[in-house]
């Protein structure tokens, strides 16, 4: 298999497949699926498991080559979305 | 098999009085009707078909039947009951014998959630299965009409039926429902294909039934393992393009298909996931016949 199934029953329930590029994510509350990719996915996952901000900052800023003033906007602008389809409360 | 020499008088008075009671795929199927062109559907589509007895547990007792009262008289109309429900406002009585059809798959896509039910055809070649998710006017019946008349196991036009326990998908053989210009494309292709009558005006359009293939009906327990997944989408004047479609949009596509995937929630993901990891995705645009053939065989 090529993918990865990461199960996260924590605050909500989802499930996850990973390809390499992209990751599809499943919320069994809502029903809903949702196509990220997969770096995405990944940050989704630790915010979930309650990394710090700074650690997430340092994980985009790494993985896009960006500052840090600009890792944290991207970051802000995650929360939003992930918020706003529900992933995160 | 329904005794093929069961004739048309005693199919439709079996219909009216015990019932007709055969056997598709994995369901196990009784109806009754007081309506003559149910009757001759049923004779015409359904008479190689494993009869059951009465003592066979039946997983769908349907009735087709007229509407009472003076509706009898002024613009008749046909019901389609099951398990004393009525899923379906009542329909011109002309349309009874499509109506049996629709409200089959009704009964399935409601009924049968021991399987992912994906909105599809699902044919088959030297064992490999191939899916063609579909929204209507995109083509899978059509293409599936024409790849059946040319050698492959028709295992659905409709639905396929993925199990959740071992990824398989099951063979439900019924009529091929054709509608509009397919019905003449079909016919124009496949000259010794038997058809129905054409079903004029109904809300799909004018629809007509294509009979399956005694060797599907023979097959009809034998299940498939699923080898390509391949999205049809039916576009006038455009170019043939078979695309390799990844994984993870494949299974968005999927999600879109599957009718009762919330109901089995992340068991219906999972086998959704399992199934697009182990077939070869392809989106797949064209615009007649010849070439939509050419693309799909060039993957067998």
């Amino acid at each position: 298999m090529s993918f990865n199934v990461v199960n996260i029953l924590v605050a909500n329930k989802l499930k996850i497949y990973q390809w390499q590029e992209e990751s599809v994510i499943y919320n069994s509350e809502s029903g809903d699926m949702h196509l990220l990719l997969s770096f995405q996915a990944e940050l989704l996952i630790l915010i979930l498991n309650g990394i710090s901000k700074a650690q997430l900052i340092k994980k985009i800023s790494e993985n896009y080559q960006v500052d840090k003033e600009e890792s944290e906007v991207f970051l802000d602008n995650l929360y939003l979305e992930y918020q706003k389809i529900n992933l995160i409360d | 098999m329904l005794d093929p020499v069961d004739s048309l008088k005693k199919i439709n008075k079996d219909l009216k009085h015990s019932g007709v009671r055969f056997k598709t795929g994995p369901f196990n199927i009784a109806v009754t009707s007081n309506i003559p062109s149910v009757a001759k559907h049923i004779h015409h589509f359904y008479r190689h078909y494993q009869k059951i007895t009465k003592a066979d547990f039946v997983d769908f007792h349907v009735e087709v039947n007229s509407v009472g009262g003076y509706r009898r008289f002024y613009k008749p109309q046909v019901t389609f009951v099951f398990d004393g429900y009525e899923p379906f406002i009542p329909l011109p009585i002309e349309q009874a014998p499509a109506m049996f059809e629709w409200g089959l798959n009704w009964c399935v896509a409601n009924v049968a959630h021991q399987y992912l039910i994906i909105h599809s055809a699902i044919i088959e070649k030297d064992g490999r299965g191939l899916i063609l998710p579909g929204t209507p006017g995109s083509g899978k019946s059509t293409l599936c009409a024409a790849l059946v008349n040319q050698g492959w196991r028709l295992l659905s036009d409709e639905m396929a039926l993925l199990s959740i326990t071992d990824g398989l998908v099951y063979p439900a053989p019924r009529p091929v429902s054709l509608k509009n210009k397919s019905i003449q494309i079909i016919k124009q292709f496949a000259p010794n294909a038997i058809f129905g009558d054409v079903v004029m005006d109904t809300l799909k359009g004018d629809i007509s039934h294509m009979v399956a293939a005694k060797e599907a009906i023979v097959e009809q327990e034998v299940p498939v393992k699923p080898a390509l997944l391949v999205f049809p989408h039916y576009q006038e004047n455009s170019k043939k393009q078979l695309i390799v479609q990844k994984k993870s949009r494949a299974l968005m596509a999927l999600g879109e298909h599957a009718f009762n995937f919330n109901v089995l929630g992340d068991a219906g993901f999972d086998c959704m996931a399992n199934l697009v990891e182990q077939v070869d995705c392809y989106d797949f645009t064209y615009s007649d016949l010849e070439s939509a053939l050419s693309g799909i065989n060039s993957l067998v």
